[in-house]
């Protein structure tokens, strides 16, 4: 078996004023042992909710449906007990803004030795010197001295660092990133987008890497997953999308961004994605789409399959180009 | 640290001495001579001038304030008019009530308003916590010395179980007479404040479950207990600040409560004190209080520092 993470038709409803509206809407993925899967869209399209609904992590009242599979053991019906024992263990997350996802009052090295505590019968002086182990790793300098500091004490870089150690100390299977690089400058963003790689190679470990920007997804990425509206709208080998996108959100976005060496404005897609308060029927991006007909109003389009590991759910497609299952 | 405190030791002194004026001028300001507490009523003008000479009444008033300050300095705040005694002697002893009384109420409410705070936190939507959100809006709005009247009339009157009046059963004074004597003055003086109290924690501990880092202590696996204690570690400087401006008023409606319970504290000094016209005796009770006050919210400053180190390296 190849895959580590079976996805399917996950669902994530929040109640807002007593409405039940989904944020996730039937997301089906697989993430495969040792590779990287890039989950690529505009801000608010629900990358960070599924990300998080992995972990079964959900403010109150918001319910979560469907399957996760890790393994062969599903997620979503493990006790939140059993949940504590895979979070930060088995799988590890890394979130956007290093430092508001670490508590300011406590030294860097005493919340990873926590995180190691929780998950590993362990005494403090060997959890010290695999924390300075660590920070070694992932290229702070002068770990030892670094472990004593205090959140805001470090640059942002040192942070992001500091974060993934503290996601590698108890050697996950799966790493689920949360737009780690967003936060940082371009320079920095290169550095730990090449520890990433680093890392994966030591560990073997499979990566979640959430991010808006195609650039990243190019550089990172072995499979693709383009969400849009809480939904993906097309999945499959990143060499593929990158070169042949299907959807015309996906093309949208490629077209948006900068060619390197190429200068002038960027064709933004036109338009906002939709409130997941007001969800219109059929096609949720048919509002935006250049190519849109009517009847993109009226049913949600399945996925159309494209070669052997690439699909896309759009109209357009099933009858321009139909590829036999 | 320590130079922070000195900081805050040298921003003190301006407030202090603002006190003081304030202090003085206070006795300046209310009618009635000074002079016509001690001469005897039929005493000749003659005689006046000379109390009014002997106690600096006849100089001006900055030199009577720079007389008085540097009394004042020096640990000497007069005597009582009517007990013939340093005003001093009369003080301290009425201060350590007073500070036993407000120490056990400010104990008290904060232990409840934790307590109860956090768990309202936690649990927003429970019954228990819209309970606890009525009492405490009630206990807001209840003056503590009808507080005190009831307490009596239920505790003292009516079950007989605890003692209504005095710090101690007459010939005995164990700790444990204390306590008992200390029970429904320390109910009456912290109910206001139990109530401001739980609410502050109630959102300061919501606000910091709101934060992202608690998310990411939960992405680590940690257990629940590992996080109430970081909620708790960040709530800490807030909570303790509140806490800190509380104890003013805990010390203000301990010297209500007092009154009530003939509890021999400095309020009970100062409230007797100005129904036989013994100004010194008010004026000194009055600055005590005011240094009190200033001291303490010096110590909440330090702890804050101490326990955020965003603010210590500031
Ligand atoms: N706790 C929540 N309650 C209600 N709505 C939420 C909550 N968290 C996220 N959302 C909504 O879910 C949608 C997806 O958000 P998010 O996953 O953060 O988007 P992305 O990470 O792709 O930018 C947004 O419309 C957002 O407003
Ligand atoms: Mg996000």
């Amino acid at each position: 078996m190849t895959e580590l993470l079976k996805i399917d038709n996950l669902v994530t409803e929040f109640s807002i004023q007593k409405k039940r509206v989904s944020a996730v809407r039937g997301v089906s993925l697989q993430v495969r042992k040792g590779k990287t899967l890039v989950i690529l869209g505009e801000s608010g399209s629900g990358k960070s909710v599924m990300l998080r609904s992995i972990l079964n992590l959900k403010p109150a009242g918001a319910r979560i449906s469907g399957s996760i599979k890790l393994g062969e053991e599903e997620l979503l019906t493990k006790s939140p007990k059993e949940m504590e024992g895979i979070r930060g263990n088995r799988i590890a997350m890394i979130f956007q803004d290093a430092l508001s996802a670490l508590d300011p009052l406590y030294r860097v090295g005493e919340q990873i030795v926590e995180t190691i505590a929780a998950h590993r019968k362990i005494g403090k002086a060997e959890a010290k010197s695999q924390v300075a182990e660590l920070l070694g790793k992932v290229g702070i300098p002068s770990p030892e001295e670094r472990m004593r500091a205090f959140p805001h004490e470090m640059s942002g870089g040192m942070r992001q660092r500091a974060v993934i150690a503290m996601a590698l100390a108890c050697k996950p299977d799966l790493l689920l990133a949360d737009e780690p690089t967003t936060a940082l400058d371009v320079t920095i963003q290169a550095q730990i987008l090449r520890l990433f790689k680093e890392i994966q190679a030591e560990y073997g470990m499979s990566i979640v890497l959430v991010t808006h920007d195609i650039g990243v997804a190019a550089e990172m990425a072995d499979d693709i997953a383009v969400m849009y509206a809480g939904k993906i709208v097309e999945y499959g080998r990143a060499r593929q999308i990158l070169s042949a996108p299907a959807h015309p959100y996906t093309v949208g976005l490629i077209e948006a961004t900068p060619k390197r060496g190429q200068k002038g404005k960027l064709s933004a897609i036109p338009g906002q994605p939709p409130l997941i308060t007001a969800m219109p029927e059929g096609c949720s991006f048919a509002d935006r789409c250049p190519m849109a007909r009517s009847s993109c109003r009226e049913v949600t389009p399945a996925f159309t399959h494209y070669g052997e590991a690439h699909i896309a759910a759009c109209y357009l497609l099933e009858e321009e180009q139909p590829v036999a299952q | 640290m320590a130079s922070f405190v000195l900081k805050r030791l040298a921003l003190m002194i301006p407030t202090l001495l603002g006190v003081s004026i304030i202090v003085f001028l206070m006795l300046k300001i209310v009618p009635g001579d000074p002079v016509n507490s001690i001469v005897p009523p039929d005493a000749s003008e003659a005689e006046r001038a000379a109390v009014r000479a002997q106690l600096g009444l006849d100089k001006p008033m900055i030199a009577q304030y720079g007389i008085w300050l540097g009394r004042v300095v020096q640990g000497n705040l007069g005597d009582s008019v009517t007990r013939r005694l340093p005003v001093t002697e009369m003080l301290l002893p009425a201060l350590k009530n007073t500070v036993i009384l407000t120490a056990a109420a400010a104990v008290t409410a904060f232990i409840i308003a934790l307590v109860v705070g956090v768990y309202s936190a936690y649990y927003p939507n429970s019954r228990i916590a819209a309970l606890f959100n009525g009492l405490s809006l009630a206990s807001i709005g209840l003056p503590n010395f009808w507080a005190a009247l009831i307490l009596i009339g239920i505790f003292s009157v009516t079950l007989g179980w605890l003692p209504s009046s005095g710090m101690n059963t007459a010939g005995s004074s164990g700790t444990g007479d204390l306590i008992k004597h200390l029970v429904l003055p320390t109910a009456a003086t912290a109910l206001s404040s139990v109530g401001i109290m739980t609410r502050m924690v109630r959102s300061t501990v919501s606000g910091i479950l709101k934060q992202d880092f608690i998310f990411a202590l939960q992405a680590k696996g940690v257990r629940r207990w590992t996080i109430l204690r970081h909620v708790l570690r960040n709530g800490m400087p807030t909570i303790l600040n509140v806490t800190g401006l509380q104890f003013g008023a805990l010390l203000a409606s301990s010297v209500l409560v007092e009154t009530v319970f003939s509890w021999p504290g400095i309020g009970q000094v100062i409230y007797q004190a100005i129904g036989q016209r013994d100004f010194p005796v008010v004026q000194a009770g009055v600055l005590v209080i005011a240094i009190a006050f200033v001291l303490l919210n010096l110590i909440v400053d330090a702890v804050h520092a101490a326990m955020d180190p965003r603010v210590r390296h500031a």
